[in-house]
């Protein structure tokens, strides 16, 4: 109970203060209610951005990111299965816009060279590694990285994250297991070719 | 408990997901043996590159492009648009046809008519260069007529 009553809180779409439910506005703003539509977008709209900013790490481009994640959002919201789903639909259109835009910009080999040059105090450094980590996110199967996000970036509980992407609870479990390792072999790979990727234990 | 049984709990362990009995037994473990808490060291240390990234607030104006753009390029509002480019050109072709029709029997009519006057009105009688028609005085004089 006090579960669901916390993902609904974190989950946009559901929890709605006085607006009227998400799916009466859904309707609404799928027959051309601008006020609707609005309504919805303003709920997902700073955890979107978050997301975006938090892959992409550069405020004006993840700006740039939730414009397009929210009018594609907007323009398709007669492709939206389920009502109760759309939470995690905009959340994933949002995070595959953005794993797009780290794949299309930094080539893993780059990274890995100008991390190995920069000074290892230098402030570069740690930028570089996190750039690094955005395309390692990006460089994994959508269904690993998603719930790796929800859990590690974002913080959600098993359940929470079982309930924004509406996926069994054991389901979430494994595939984070099968996430963290691949992340955890990934990021060992890269340490091992840029002979940087030292973490202290 | 065993360590590969312990590893494989070692992250719900580390979330908090763990309760119970399974918790009390990862945790003793954990206490009696070092290699699994390296592990659970280096697993945390991983995840943590994961951890503390900035949250970031956008404003309303954001929403209002979006909504604007949406209004402006959403399914309907671009099959209404299309269907009243349709309208326009149909009617423009409407046009021009009514117009090229109506030329060429004009045509045709003046090139079949005496030349010098109209010739319908010469059939009725009325003579255009006398001056204007004066429909009261041709009702008066149909009057006389016949009377």
């Amino acid at each position: 109970m006090e579960a669901a009553r916390l993902a609904d809180e974190q989950i946009p779409g559901r929890a709605c203060g006085g607006a009227a439910p998400a799916a009466e506005r859904l309707r609404r703003a799928r027959a051309g209610e601008g006020s609707a539509l609005r309504s919805l977008l303003d709920e997902i709209r700073d955890r979107i951005l978050t997301l975006c900013f938090r892959l992409l790490g550069d405020r004006h481009e993840a700006e740039d990111a939730t414009q397009e994640a929210m009018l594609r959002i907007s323009l398709h919201l007669d492709e939206l299965s389920s009502d109760a789903q759309f939470g995690s639909w905009c959340w994933r259109i949002a995070q595959r816009i953005c794993l797009d835009r780290v794949r299309a910009r930094t080539r893993r080999a780059e990274l890995l060279a100008r991390y190995r040059e920069a000074n290892r105090d230098d402030e570069e450094r740690a930028l570089l590694l996190r750039l690094l980590v955005r395309r390692l996110l990006a460089d994994m199967p959508s269904d690993m990285s998603e719930v790796l996000i929800l859990r590690e970036m974002e913080g959600l509980s098993y359940m929470q994250v079982a309930d924004t992407l509406g996926l069994p609870l054991g389901t979430v479990k494994s595939r984070l297991n099968a996430a963290r390792r691949r992340f955890r072999d990934d990021y060992s790979k890269a340490g091992q070719e840029g002979e940087a990727c030292s973490v202290k234990e | 408990m065993q360590c590969q049984g312990v590893r494989r709990l070692l992250d719900e362990y580390r979330d908090g997901e763990l309760a119970g009995a399974r918790l009390q037994q990862v945790a003793a473990h954990l206490a009696a043996c070092r290699e699994c808490a390296g592990e659970l060291g280096r697993r945390e240390a991983i995840s943590g590159l994961l951890h503390g990234w900035d949250q970031a607030g956008g404003d309303a104006a954001l929403t209002e492009r979006v909504v604007s753009l949406w209004g402006a390029r959403r399914p309907g509002q671009q099959r209404a648009a299309r269907r009243r480019r349709m309208a326009t050109l149909f009617a423009a072709g409407a046009g021009a046809a009514a117009l090229t029709g109506a030329g060429t029997l004009a045509v045709a009519h003046l090139a079949k008519a005496p030349r010098g006057r109209p010739a319908g009105l010469h059939a009725h009688g009325w003579d255009m260069e006398d001056g204007p028609w004066d429909a009261a005085e041709a009702f008066g004089a149909a009057r006389e007529r016949g009377s």
